[in-house]
């Protein structure tokens, strides 16, 4: 054979290599696709994507959630409604919304000052007056609005300070916080529904909360002033006459028109033809230990899509509504009986919801009933809270906890995002009328507990406008 | 005898009728510093309490509770026409009863009316604001706390 031929028959072999690789490599890359994607198994089962029935994988996600969530959850407990910079004068008073950076700033250097304050020893607090209290927040001081209301004792776990460290003489329950930073700083606890108020001087100054401060502050000065009144400024937290109406002295009342809010987009993430098969159902599934591909799952008459596994039921209706039940003792979230740990366990949960459900909107704790071990969790967007005022939900989120144990958790499911529309929400005196003109034709008195802006979502997919939500919290009708 | 009886009677029982009508007339743009009105129980000032206050910043909140419907105005006496002049467009207090303003503060003697009418009468009522320095209502606050320690 020429040498001619000898080097053709070497150039076809190195072909017919290449060729070989190029075959091999598909048919890997292929069967693996083959493998993993299990719509192409009978039933939806795949042995490969069922990895996660092992225990390593649970012990995986376990490790995982401990070390990349913590963060979360703290934001998620530990978070006012609003935070006030108070400065002695109305005009420059401002309020700061969760939607600022500021916002996250002044609580991070506040939360080491009042982690100070709540480990003093019993000498440095002393018991004060509610005018004392009040008189707090007309000089230089932050407020903080946790009119949720926290155990005193939570709230020093969620700022890190153990049961064993907090300090004696603290009311029960805390619903108001007050930093006053000048000239010395001092805290000011207060539960204003039971009367209890106490105060802490810790003797020194922040000086980096106060030129914080000092930066909002004059950042502010530029814009039109918003003039913000508390309620017992105005003496509408102290009946006289025949005055009907009475207003919790932390009410902060707006005289004038307030400047515009965003408008925002409710939608429920979870089409109804797609709720049994798509990637948010089964991410939600995953957060409940439900495996998408083992489960059974069923379409009751009204649409709602029943998914159950084992002791647990998980049910998300047309509406977006979830509900996950579970039978005999529940779910496991934390060891051992401590609120602390039960709030992080579904602070997570919630969090995780909310991440599946790709949703521009927070979710924060924004209630507690002891009574019932009933944790409240609401969203929020554009710094305002959504009060959800659906037939089977009032609040975002719903959740029973005993013992540790997770009982059922409700959710309105939905994704919030923020449209190019500007509103002007109503007048505060417009919207509280209207809200009383509701009892007035019965009522002798009237209480108003909270009134604040914010989204109010009834259900219904399409834009929402930021306008004043009024609770009422007692009506005494006519004999 | 029994003519001039009648007539008397008559216009007794017509200035009765008239009066509450001459006491619900409307408070025009313009308003006397000595204007009080028919009537001192329309409304009821809550803040400032006295009528009076000093402060140091460059706005103020007035306060105030009267019953559903009361049409409220304010006005702000100007030295040099001797007279006030309206600053607040009328406002009708709604169900809550409640009703706050805000007014500026550009001078250091600052003196206000505040009008208020329904079916039972009018009133007004005059609201003085005086403006001091940051330092001295600080010290005053301390003057405050120091009475408040001694007390205790």
């Amino acid at each position: 054979m020429s040498e001619k031929g000898v080097l053709i028959i070497m150039k076809k072999e190195r072909l017919k290599s290449i060729f070989l690789a190029f075959l091999i490599i598909s048919s890997l890359v292929l069967g693996s696709k083959i493998l993993t994607e299990k719509k192409l198994w009978p039933n939806g089962y795949n042995f490969f994507s069922n990895a996660n029935v092992f225990e390593f994988s649970d012990l995986y996600s376990k490790l995982k959630n401990y070390f990349s969530e913590d963060t979360v959850n703290k934001a998620q407990g530990f978070i006012p409604g609003e935070i006030v910079l108070n400065t002695g004068d109305q005009t420059t008073r401002i309020s700061v919304k969760p939607n600022s950076d500021e916002f996250f700033e002044i609580l991070s250097l506040s939360e080491e000052i009042l982690q100070s304050a709540l480990t003093l020893t019993s000498e440095y607090i002393s018991d004060i007056t509610r005018d004392e209290f009040l008189s707090s927040l007309t000089s230089d001081s932050v407020y903080f609005d946790f009119s949720q209301g926290f155990e005193s004792t939570l709230m020093a776990e969620m700022l890190g300070v153990k049961e064993n460290e907090l300090s004696g003489g603290l009311p029960k329950k805390l619903s108001d916080v007050v930093i006053v930073h000048s000239p010395k700083t001092s805290v000011y606890l207060a539960d204003i529904s039971a009367g209890d108020f106490c105060r802490i001087n810790l003797g020194k100054s922040y000086d980096e909360l106060i030129k914080l401060i000092s930066r909002c502050i004059s950042s502010n000065e530029n814009s039109e002033p918003e003039v913000i009144n508390y309620s017992f400024e105005l003496k509408f937290d102290r009946p006289f006459g025949e005055q009907k109406t009475t207003l919790n002295p932390m009410i902060r009342i707006y005289s004038e028109e307030v400047g515009s809010e965003p408008v925002i987009y409710s939608k429920n993430p979870i089409s109804p033809d797609e709720a049994a098969n798509n990637e948010i159902t089964d991410s939600i599934l995953r957060i409940f230990n439900i495996n998408p591909n083992t489960m059974r799952w069923y379409t009751e008459a009204g649409g709602t899509v029943v998914y159950v596994e084992n002791n647990a039921t998980l049910k998300i209706d047309t509406n977006g509504c979830l509900e996950y039940v579970t039978n005999g003792q529940g779910t496991e979230l934390s060891s051992g009986i401590n609120e602390y740990n039960n709030i992080s366990a579904i602070s997570k949960m919630t969090g995780s919801i909310n991440k599946a459900l790709n949703n521009e909107a927070q979710m924060y704790l924004s209630g507690i009933d002891e009574k019932t071990n009933t944790y409240y969790f609401d969203y929020q967007i554009c710094g305002l809270g959504v009060s959800i005022t659906t037939p089977k939900l009032s609040s975002g989120a719903e959740i029973v906890v005993e013992n540790g144990y997770l009982k059922s958790f409700k959710q309105l499911l939905r994704a919030y995002s923020v449209t190019n529309g500007y509103t002007h929400p109503s007048g505060f005196f417009t919207a509280l009328d209207t809200s009383i003109a509701n009892y007035s034709a019965f009522m002798n008195e009237i209480y108003i507990n909270k009134m604040n802006l914010g989204y109010t979502d009834d259900g219904g997919e399409g834009e929402k406008f930021a306008d004043w939500i009024v609770k009422v919290d007692n009506v005494i009708a006519n004999d | 005898m029994l003519k001039k009886m009648l007539s008397a009677l008559l216009i007794a029982a017509a200035c009765t009728t008239a009066l509450p009508c001459v006491g619900y007339a409307a408070f025009s743009n313009t308003v006397s510093l000595s204007e009080t009105g028919t009537s001192n129980d329309i409304i009821y000032i809550k803040r400032p309490e006295s009528h009076s206050a000093s402060t140091s910043d460059r706005t103020y909140t007035i306060s105030a509770v009267g019953s559903q419907g009361t049409k409220i105005r304010v006005y702000k006496y100007n030295p040099s026409l001797g007279y006030c002049t309206l600053i607040k467009n009328e406002t009708k207090i709604g169900a809550s009863g409640l009703y706050s303003v805000v007014v500026d503060l550009p001078n250091e003697s600052n003196t206000f009316v505040v009008t208020a009418e329904n079916s039972n009468g009018s009133q007004a009522v005059r609201i003085d604001i005086n403006k001091i320095k940051k330092s001295t209502v600080d010290k005053l606050k301390n003057v405050t706390v120091t009475i408040k320690n001694l007390l205790w």
